[in-house]
C-alpha cells in the first residue's frame, strides 16, 4: 500500500511529516551501519499524534536491489506513547507470510530499547520533533535528534593560547633564519 | 549497414535507425566528413548548457541513479538500494566524453538525488526541480511493454505533479520561467541485441517509435498550459558505453537547441 494512502488512513497528512523522516533505510546510511542486524528506527511527534518508525533489511528484489520493511505505528496518545511488542498490524504487505511476521518480531526486540530511549527524549524535550536512532549521514534534512555533530575548527581556552604560542615561536625561528641569511 | 544520416530528434524513427545503424561504432561513424560536421555542429550546440543546473527524476529504478554516475564519471551501479528521501550529492565536474573531440565539461553544483516511491515525488522532488534549468525525467520502457497500463498511469500522474508543482499550484514551488523537461525513454539496451543479430530494424524502429508516442502524448496532455517546457520524448541506454555516448549527445543537443530557443523568445 502506498504510504500516503496508508498514513491517511490512519489519520496521518503524509505531508504533516518532516522531509527528514524516511521510509526504509536511505542507501548512505546502509553503507555506514551495514549488516543484517541494523534497525533504524524514528519517532516522529506531531500535533495530534506520535509516529514510530522500524526498517530493516528484507533481502533483494528480482533485480537484486535491497528491500526494506518498514513497520509504522501511530499512538494518539503522544505524552505516553510506547511499543507493544505483540500488537496486531492493522495493514500488511500483499501476500506477506509467516517469514514477514517472523522478520517484523525480530525488528521489534532489537528496536525496542531504541524506540523507548527515544520516547523519553521525546517526551522530556518536545522542540525535538524528529528523532533517529542513527546519525542520517548523507541526508539533506536531517532529524532533530541525534544532534549533528559540529566540528568546531577554532580552538577554545588553553588551547588557543597554545596555538598563539607556536605561531609566535614559528615567527621568531623565521625572523632569525631570514637575518642570518642576509 | 545503414547510412548513417544524422535527422532531427523529432524524427524519432530515423533517430533509432541511426542509433541502432552506428552502434557498430562510434569511432567509425565519426570519421566520415558528414557525420564529423554533424558531430562538431552538435557539440557546439551542446556548450550552450554549460553553467545550466540539471535535475534528474523518475520513478522508482528507471535509472536516475545511474545516469548521475555516468555524469559524474563513475561506474553505473548494478545492483543498490533504492534511493529513500532527499540525499545531499557534493558539487562535481561532469566530463562528457566526445568521440574525436575534447570532453565537453559541466559544472554540477552541490545537488540533490531524490527517491522515486510516489510519497518521494510529493516530498522531494520539488527540492530537485525548484533551481533546475533542464529537468530529465526517466521512464523504464521495459516497464512500459510489460506493464503498459500501470507505467502510463505513473508517468500521467508524474507529469501532472510536474506542471502543478512548476506553476506554483500546490504550495509554493515554482519552477524557473524557461525550465525545459526532456523525457528519456531508457533502457533501449536491445537495439545492441537487434544490432547483433541483424533482426528487422524498420520494425524495431516503429515499435519503439509506437511507445515514445504514447509517452509524448500523455506529457502534452499531462503539461497542458505548460506544453512549452517539454523537448521530446527521446531513447536512452545508460549502461551501454556508445549507446549512451551517442544517444545522449544527441539529447543534450537538442535540449541545448530547444533552451536557446525558448530564452530568445523570453527575451
Amino acid at each position: 500500500m502506498p504510504l500516503k494512502k496508508a498514513l491517511s488512513e490512519v489519520g496521518v497528512d503524509l505531508s504533516s511529516l518532516p522531509p527528514s523522516f524516511v521510509i526504509g533505510i536511505p542507501e548512505p546510511v546502509l553503507k555506514v551501519h551495514g549488516g543484517n542486524g541494523f534497525v533504524l528506527s524514528q519517532v516522529v511527534r506531531l500535533d495530534n499524534c506520535i509516529v514510530i518508525s522500524t526498517s530493516c533489511q528484507a533481502g533483494l528484489d528480482k533485480s537484486g536491489r535491497h528491500v526494506f520493511l518498514t513497520e509504522l505505528t501511530v499512538e494518539e496518545n503522544v505524552e505516553t506513547g510506547s511499543i507493544n511488542l505483540n500488537s496486531d498490524y492493522k495493514f500488511r504487505p500483499v501476500g506477506a507470510g509467516k517469514e514477514i511476521s517472523d522478520l517484523v518480531k525480530e525488528m521489534r526486540e532489537i528496536a525496542f530499547d531504541e524506540i523507548n530511549n527515544l520516547l523519553m527524549i521525546s517526551s522530556r524535550f518536545s522542540r525535538y520533533k524528529h528523532l533517529s536512532s542513527s546519525q542520517m549521514i548523507g541526508m539533506r534534512y536531517q532529524p532533530d535528534w541525534p544532534k549533528k555533530k559540529v566540528i568546531n575548527w577554532l580552538p577554545s581556552g588553553g588551547n588557543y593560547a597554545i596555538m598563539l604560542m607556536a605561531l609566535l615561536l614559528m615567527g621568531i625561528v623565521i625572523y632569525a633564519y631570514l637575518a642570518k641569511s642576509r | 549497414m545503414a547510412d548513417p544520416k544524422f535527422p532531427k530528434m523529432e524524427n524519432v524513427v530515423a533517430f533509432i535507425k541511426l542509433a541502432i545503424a552506428i552502434y557498430s561504432g562510434v569511432e567509425e561513424i565519426s570519421k566520415k566528413t558528414r557525420a564529423g560536421d554533424f558531430l562538431a555542429k552538435m557539440f557546439r550546440r551542446m556548450k550552450g548548457l554549460e553553467g545550466k543546473r540539471i535535475a534528474v527524476i523518475g520513478a522508482t529504478a528507471s535509472g536516475k541513479n545511474s545516469l548521475i554516475a555516468r555524469l559524474r564519471s563513475e561506474m553505473v551501479p548494478t545492483a543498490h538500494a533504492q534511493t529513500r528521501g532527499s540525499e545531499t550529492v557534493k558539487k562535481y565536474d561532469i566530463r562528457f566524453p566526445v568521440p574525436g573531440h575534447k570532453p565537453i565539461e559541466f559544472k554540477a553544483l552541490k545537488s540533490v538525488n531524490v527517491g522515486g516511491e510516489e510519497d518521494e515525488r510529493d516530498r522531494f522532488w520539488g527540492d530537485a526541480c525548484r533551481e533546475a534549468d533542464i529537468v530529465f525525467y526517466l521512464v523504464d520502457i521495459n516497464r512500459l511493454i510489460i506493464e503498459r497500463e500501470e507505467t502510463l498511469k505513473r508517468v500521467r500522474e508524474d507529469i501532472t505533479w510536474f506542471r502543478i508543482e512548476g506553476l506554483g499550484g500546490r504550495g509554493s514551488i515554482l519552477f524557473k520561467q524557461n525550465i525545459k523537461l526532456a523525457i528519456i525513454a531508457n533502457k533501449v539496451d536491445f537495439f545492441k541485441e537487434i544490432h547483433k543479430n541483424d533482426i528487422d530494424i524498420d520494425a524495431v524502429a516503429s515499435a519503439t517509435l509506437a511507445l515514445t508516442s504514447e509517452i509524448d502524448a500523455i506529457a502534452k496532455s499531462a503539461l497542458g498550459p505548460a506544453i512549452s517546457w517539454l523537448t521530446g520524448v527521446y531513447p536512452l541506454s545508460i549502461i551501454d558505453d556508445d549507446l549512451f555516448t551517442l544517444l545522449f549527445s544527441a539529447i543534450l543537443a537538442d535540449v541545448a537547441e530547444k533552451s536557446d530557443e525558448a530564452g530568445r523568445k523570453g527575451k
